[in-house]
């Protein structure tokens, strides 16, 4: 197989964890897509290398360094969700089901390195010790955010179908 | 209070229900050959430098002047100390007066320029000094369709560098939103020297957060272009123009994943990157 046909296809078989990943982090799915295309543009400068070894964590790692370093390059304000509107959520031929408002918005109160650690921790079920590798922090760190952030989100959750009952 | 696998659940599920709606390509491919141009572009602006500063070192060896001028260059490369702010926008190609179906509601207009400075200041953490709400120049704002709001602003900033650095950015709102609601969109140009930013910008992209391309919008910033086309496809078409160097308009669900915008520039055509 040559060299494209080889990436394309890890590409095709990567792409929607990682963008999954990417958008539990920055909360935000056309800039999560951006994130990966970037991670995976630079993945393939280097395919000739990384190809025969395991390029997973290599991408990973770009995808989670870009998901947290949108902010300052492209330095967009996020939005609350008291001011935003609910959009329409077109999915093309189908439909598929309700968007979790309740938990975008309880994963948007965390700050974005908390995602992150909650992310990596909870959705990828990696280890503290791979996570604070791939964050660059220590396994402390890691453990403290990954409790606090799984504690926030379950308390912001409650909060919000405790009102939506009232 | 849920419990932690109730929580996982709910990730999995919207973690699931966005993958399904994302494909790789064409964007990974775009996103590959723009890296390609950056670096094409990076590696002859690296060579394009080396030939100029041996062309001047050359130059100003040969007159014997290399000493006597120094803030030649400088002077030559910033905006006139003498100009209005005024007269440096219009000579830069941007529209003397604000444009856009915006233009005449003076009150929302003055509320933006209050807006920009005071998000500005706060998105900087202080670094960016904007004197007052009349060194904001709203370019352009108006309504797209039933579901945007927008406006091109430039204004002028002391930062740690340089004062009165002139800056470009784009904002978006929802359809009538209070100019307080607007928010920043595809990043901020400023110059190394001062001058206004004139390169061209474009920026497709959706006022919301989760990307609902049927609300997707362009806005092209090429003060020294004549025409704006988007392709997407088979499709071709020319895009609203709302000033002499400024085209705004809505996209198509094709045209904001794949579309491609070429400039007309001195009668050529050329092909724009997007943000």
């Amino acid at each position: 197989m040559d060299d494209d046909a080889d990436f394309r296809q890890f590409v095709t078989a990567r792409w929607p964890a990682l963008v999954q990943s990417a958008y539990l982090i920055t909360v935000d799915l056309g800039i999560a897509e951006d994130c990966v295309q970037e991670a995976l543009a630079r993945v393939h400068s280097r395919w000739g290398r990384l190809r025969n070894d395991n390029p997973e964590p290599y991408v990973r790692k770009a995808v989670v360094n870009a998901a947290l370093s949108w902010r300052r390059k492209r330095r967009i304000r996020e939005v609350s969700l008291d001011s935003a509107v609910h959009p329409a959520v077109e999915l093309g031929s189908h439909q598929l089901g309700e968007i979790d408002y309740q938990l975008v918005a309880a994963l948007r109160s965390l700050p974005p390195t908390m995602r992150a650690v909650v992310v990596l921790r909870y959705l990828e079920d990696r280890s503290e010790a791979e996570t604070a590798q791939l964050l660059g922090c220590s396994t402390g760190a890691v453990k403290s955010a990954a409790s606090r952030g799984m504690a926030k989100l379950r308390t912001a959750l409650a909060a919000t179908t405790e009102g939506a009952h009232r | 209070m849920k419990t932690e696998d109730e929580v996982v659940d709910r990730l999995q599920r919207l973690a699931g229900q966005v993958s399904e709606r994302s494909e790789p390509f064409p964007g990974v491919s775009t996103a590959i050959q723009r890296r390609r141009r950056r670096q094409i572009t990076r590696n002859s602006g690296i060579a394009l430098a080396g030939v100029v500063v041996a062309v001047v070192i050359g130059v100003e060896t040969l007159t014997g002047s290399a000493f006597e001028r120094p803030d030649q260059a400088t002077v030559m490369s910033t905006p006139s100390a003498t100009s209005t702010a005024q007269s440096v926008v219009e000579e830069a190609g941007y529209p003397g007066e604000t444009r856009g179906t915006l233009a005449q509601d003076k009150e929302w207009i003055a509320e933006l320029e209050r807006r920009v400075r005071s998000s500005e200041t706060e998105l900087s953490n202080g670094s960016l000094k904007i004197a007052s709400r009349h060194q904001v120049k709203v370019v352009a704002a108006g309504d797209l369709a039933d579901h945007t709001r927008y406006a091109v602003v430039l204004y002028q900033a002391d930062d740690r560098f340089r004062k009165n650095r002139w800056h470009r950015t784009f904002w978006l709102g929802q359809a009538d939103s209070a100019a307080e609601d607007m928010l920043r969109n595809g990043g901020d140009d400023r110059s190394r020297t001062g001058d206004l930013p004139v390169e061209p910008k474009v920026l497709i992209t959706t006022n919301d957060w989760i990307t609902d391309p049927s609300k997707a919008v362009v806005i092209v910033s090429a003060p020294q272009a004549e025409a704006a086309r988007i392709a997407s496809g088979g499709s071709d078409r020319p895009l609203a123009e709302i000033a002499p160097g400024l085209w705004v308009d809505t996209v198509t669900k094709d045209e904001y994943r794949t579309g491609e915008v070429t400039l007309t520039v001195d009668g050529a055509p050329v092909e724009v990157e997007r943000y």
